[in-house]
């Protein structure tokens, strides 16, 4: 028995339509995550919890107000959460035992990584824009204003959870692993920002902000180097959740990486 | 324009740990449905997740489409142009038909959303799940399920079509349907599909391939296996004393599969009698 084998599609074209799949998958990922109940359902509490406080005085609407509960919502405690749906969408496929179908298609386990770490923008930016918002009814009221480093520090988190969430889904198929690194990392800040050591309160995984910190052992560290010692953390779980499967890439790209966040790392001490 | 057999496996040998699956099983496929028959534990599954690029075999020669699978590139090619529905397929929570498919469909490259949601739909359609299209999965049907993971199979109408035990759990009507589906999916292509049921084999499968213990029993078509067990298969009152297998029919009389003895009232073999006569015989030397 013989089959009429076809011609062959094409060489370069292949990494094109690898580019275009990611990006598709990317947009519907995105959709995923910010529809995910996770956020629906802190997004409908928060609203109720709101309107409950205005109409019963306990908050007033000013622009100071209003500022102060974006930053507090959308870089403090929705980052945290942004960790649950991030690590439910990447781990969705092997949950629902879909792996084995997903393996043999063309894009591999790496392009859906990579998909899903681009759609961790699509909150970050959500995210981005309501601190923006905070940021600006804050620079017109009559305050002191909000530190810019929420402004460039708060995709950061939000990218930063996506990729750990990334990661350990790829790195550590079990239930729970989500609730425990969210622990963990509460944890982590909790234990060292009462620290009296430098390094080890700059170097836990939050935006320090020079206007507020008040541990004197930081006082005096660069703002500029803080946040690019978090962008370095984003860059090494993207790498983790990328080259789960290629031990030497990994190696690869995470030896120059984890280099740069070091300095970074020294870099921003007072 | 080459022609060459889709499916050319010779000697695959895999291992998991100390249990070896396959222990040399060859298997040439061309045009057409293939039926891969074999008892729990013979290596099929893991024969077919060889085939579907999902295993790579230890040892053995191994090429699908013209191109070896061992290579990246090539490999890449090769899912391009395959369709596989695994044995235990699974989809994830909150997913709808349209939902998982589509999924699939950007896996499998289309880029484009328009014509991606057209193929999407053609598939579901050919499946005939065009009314549930939007419907959670998990509120359907095992065999409408079974029809999802068709769908997503079918998806740009690949070269080669791996299914693993497609019809296992689906009730008569449903099986004849996907009898039909993939006796269609057949015309073309390479299909192959691994099945306990020997009557599905004999419906639809052009070629079939028996294997036991990892290894490849027999090959070639279904008339020639029947073959194998003529003068075989005979009628007593009593289980025969040379017989591999016997079970008493509804007419009281037991059905023997083995060495008939002399005067026996031969019956013609089906398939099945076939089947159960090669993979009953110890050494066996009947392999193609």
């Amino acid at each position: 028995m013989t089959a009429v084998v076809a011609q062959s599609r094409g060489g370069d074209v292949a990494t094109r339509r690898q580019f275009g799949a990611i990006g598709a998958l990317a947009r519907v990922e995105g959709r995923r995550l910010i529809l995910h109940p996770a956020y629906l359902g802190v997004g409908g509490y928060l609203v109720i919890a709101g309107t409950a406080d205005v109409t019963q005085g306990i908050s007033q609407i000013t622009r100071h107000g209003v500022s102060e509960i974006l930053n507090i919502l959308f870089a403090i405690f929705v980052p945290l959460i942004a960790l649950f749906p991030a690590s439910l969408v990447a781990s969705s496929a092997r949950r629902a035992g879909a792996e084995e179908t997903l393996a043999a298609l063309p894009v591999s386990q790496r392009g859906r990584s990579a998909a899903l770490l681009l759609a961790c923008l699509v909150p970050a930016t959500i995210a981005s824009a309501a601190v923006a918002v905070g940021w600006w009814l804050d620079s017109t009221a009559a305050s002191t204003g909000d530190h810019p480093a929420t402004l460039y520090g708060t995709p950061l988190l939000y990218l930063g959870v996506g990729a750990l969430a990334v990661a350990a889904a790829r790195w550590l198929p079990w239930p729970g692993v989500a609730l425990a690194l969210v622990v963990g990392l509460w944890s982590w800040v909790g234990v060292v920002v009462q620290q009296d050591n430098a390094f080890a309160v700059l170097t836990a995984p939050y935006l320090v902000l020079s206007d507020t910190a008040k541990n004197v052992s930081i006082i005096g560290f660069s703002d500029a180097w803080h946040t690019a010692y978090l962008a370095g953390l984003v860059a090494l779980a993207c790498v983790a959740a990328l080259y789960r499967d290629d031990l030497r890439r990994m190696v690869a790209a995470g030896v120059p990486v984890g280099t740069v966040t070091l300095i970074c790392a020294v870099a921003q001490l007072p | 324009m080459t022609t060459i057999p889709t499916i050319q496996a010779h000697g695959i040998v895999r291992s998991f740990g100390r249990q070896r699956a396959l222990a040399g099983a060859s298997l040439v496929a061309g045009c057409g449905v293939t039926g891969l028959l074999g008892p729990n534990g013979a290596g099929k599954t893991t024969l077919l997740r060889a085939l579907a690029t999902v295993l790579a075999p230890d040892s053995g020669d191994l090429r699908l489409l013209g191109r070896d699978p061992g290579d990246p590139k090539q490999r890449l090619e090769i899912r391009r142009r395959l369709g596989y529905l695994p044995q235990d397929a699974g989809y994830q929570r909150g997913f709808t038909p349209f939902d998982f498919v589509d999924y699939i469909a950007i896996l499998k490259e289309f880029t484009d959303r328009r014509a991606r949601h057209d193929e999407v739909r053609r598939v579901i359609a050919l499946v005939g799940l065009d009314e549930v299209r939007n419907k959670r999965i998990r509120t359907l049907s095992g065999g409408m399920r079974r029809r999802v993971g068709l769908a997503q199979a079918m998806l740009g109408n690949p070269d080669l079509l791996v299914l693993d035990e497609p019809t296992v759990g689906l009730d008569p009507e449903q099986r004849l349907r996907f009898r039909d589906l993939i006796s269609e999916a057949g015309q073309g292509r390479t299909v192959i599909l691994s099945t306990h049921l020997t009557d599905d084999v004999a419906a639809i499968c052009g070629q079939v391939v028996v294997i036991t213990e990892g290894r490849t029993l027999f090959s070639g078509s279904p008339a020639e296996l029947v073959g194998l067990a003529v003068g075989h298969v005979w009628a007593d009152a009593q289980r025969g004393t040379g017989a591999v297998v016997a079970w008493r029919a509804e007419d009281g009389r037991y059905r023997n599969i083995g060495e008939a003895p002399h005067g026996a009232d031969l019956v013609a073999p089906s398939l099945e009698d076939a089947y159960l006569f090669l993979v009953g015989t110890p050494a066996t030397e009947s392999a193609a």
